[in-house]
């Protein structure tokens, strides 16, 4: 496989001595392709954010995707907050990762195998029962994805017609139907373009089946001066503190071939 | 060396040691013995566990676990389906009501559900199509469960592979 090559500009040794380390323990997961790079050409590069843009200019390529390491990133895609974070760090990577691998087109190009389509060739399709609405809810117009920092949540399993048997889908509803996701986050977990991944919220959106909520605004504390209250979780042992890990996953996932 | 789990569960005749034959790397050990329920057309019929084995480049092992099906062994779900990965529900759509079946496994495994990444598999919709899936994830929506439901064949590897990926993908997204 490939290697994708990551840049670092103007941080401090420390820093760049973290992100070493953080390489070295993600590489042991197979899907982890990038590596660190001090000659270009660079994939990508994580710039100090007080670096002058004539000291990595020289080494940004065509392609190269640049971030800017600093105090506050405020939510844009080109910025990361400190102190670095090993999940955003990531998350990030993997964004940069689906556009130069995948070029925007769908990672799998096949469906299901045997398509559980309930009709063949030109028989008509079953007909299905209308999907239940509840009586009291007043039917506001569908919110957008793109309207600020959002996370997304599926509140029921979407039909078989949205899905299209698309492995992709499948995967991108069952991560949202997991807990509430942003939709970097939801590009980062499924590996999916986010042009994709953003059109597949719109329909479930239109469909009625994620509840959507505005994530509070960066330095939003309470009343009291106190940070927001984290989305609740499930009151059992994480998956971590049950040996469960990224390695774990992507060693089950190659055991069975899934890509 | 760890051990990991991966429990199937579903209605006799839902096809669990199906399932298990499909991915296993080894046969499927099986505990059935004659089926004595007139009702259900199958000669044999699961009252132990079938057991299937995948062994990662590791050697860690995936133990997977097919419960008997039939409610009057539900004592021993939540004992089996402790510190599991996953669980996948089977359903047989050809079934009398098989809504009412995917209820008896959500509430024998209630308590396990609440974290546990759960898929729900449903048989034989070629010939049986209706209910159709969207009902039984109305039935989920209504019992407070948002659960990935996939028709599948468990005859068919892929498909219960796909059952597999999709616990692997609530597995990742309870990690980030």
């Amino acid at each position: 496989m490939e290697l994708l090559k990551l840049g670092l500009v103007g941080l401090p040794p420390a820093e760049a001595s973290l992100i070493a380390t953080l390489f070295r323990l993600h590489k042991v997961e197979p899907s982890f392709i990038w590596t660190l790079a001090t000659m270009p050409p660079f994939d990508a590069l994580l710039v100090d954010a007080e670096c002058e843009e004539a000291l990595f200019l020289p080494l940004k390529g065509a392609g190269t995707r640049v971030a800017r390491l600093g105090a506050d990133a405020n939510g844009a895609s080109d910025r990361l907050s400190r102190p670095i974070r090993s999940d955003l760090l990531v998350r990030w990577l993997n964004a940069i990762e689906v556009e130069i691998l995948h070029g925007g087109q769908d990672q799998f190009s096949s469906t299901l195998s045997t398509s559980k389509a309930s009709h063949k060739g030109d028989e008509p399709m079953q007909t299905r029962p209308p999907p239940v609405t509840r009586p009291a809810e007043v039917l506001a117009p569908a919110p957008t994805v793109a309207t600020g920092a959002r996370t997304f949540k599926l509140r029921r399993w979407p039909s078989q017609e949205l899905l299209k048997g698309d492995v992709n889908r499948i995967r991108m509803a069952t991560l949202l139907s997991r807990r509430p996701l942003q939709v970097a986050e939801l590009v980062s977990l499924s590996r999916v373009p986010e042009s994709r991944c953003v059109a597949f919220v719109d329909a479930l959106l239109n469909a009625r089946l994620v509840d959507s909520t505005d994530l509070p605004a960066p330095n939003g504390a309470g009343a009291l001066g106190r940070s927001p209250a984290a989305p609740s979780r499930p009151a059992v042992a994480p998956p971590k503190a049950r040996g469960v890990g990224a390695s774990l996953i992507a060693s089950i996932r190659k055991r069975f071939g899934i890509g | 060396m760890k051990e990991h789990k991966i429990i199937i569960t579903g209605t006799m005749g839902a096809g669990k040691t199906t399932a298990i034959a499909a991915v296993s790397e080894i046969p499927p050990i099986v505990t059935d013995v004659t089926n004595n329920d007139t009702s259900v057309d199958k000669a044999m019929t699961t009252v132990g566990f079938d057991y299937g084995l995948l062994t990662l480049e590791n050697g860690d092992r995936i133990r997977l676990f097919g419960t008997p099906g039939q409610a009057r062994f539900r004592f021993v779900w939540s004992v089996v389906a402790k510190g599991a990965l996953g669980l996948v529900i089977l359903i047989d759509n050809s079934r009398p009501d098989p809504v009412d079946d995917l209820k008896v496994y959500l509430e024998g495994f209630a308590s396990e559900l609440a974290s546990l990444p759960c898929v729900v598999g449903v048989g034989r919709t070629e010939t049986h199509p209706e209910p159709g899936l969207d009902v039984m994830a109305q039935a989920l929506e209504d019992m407070g469960h948002v659960f990935p439901v996939l028709p599948v064949d468990v005859r068919q590897r892929d498909d219960v592979v796909l059952l597999v990926d999709v616990l692997l993908s609530q597995l990742e997204a309870d990690l980030s």
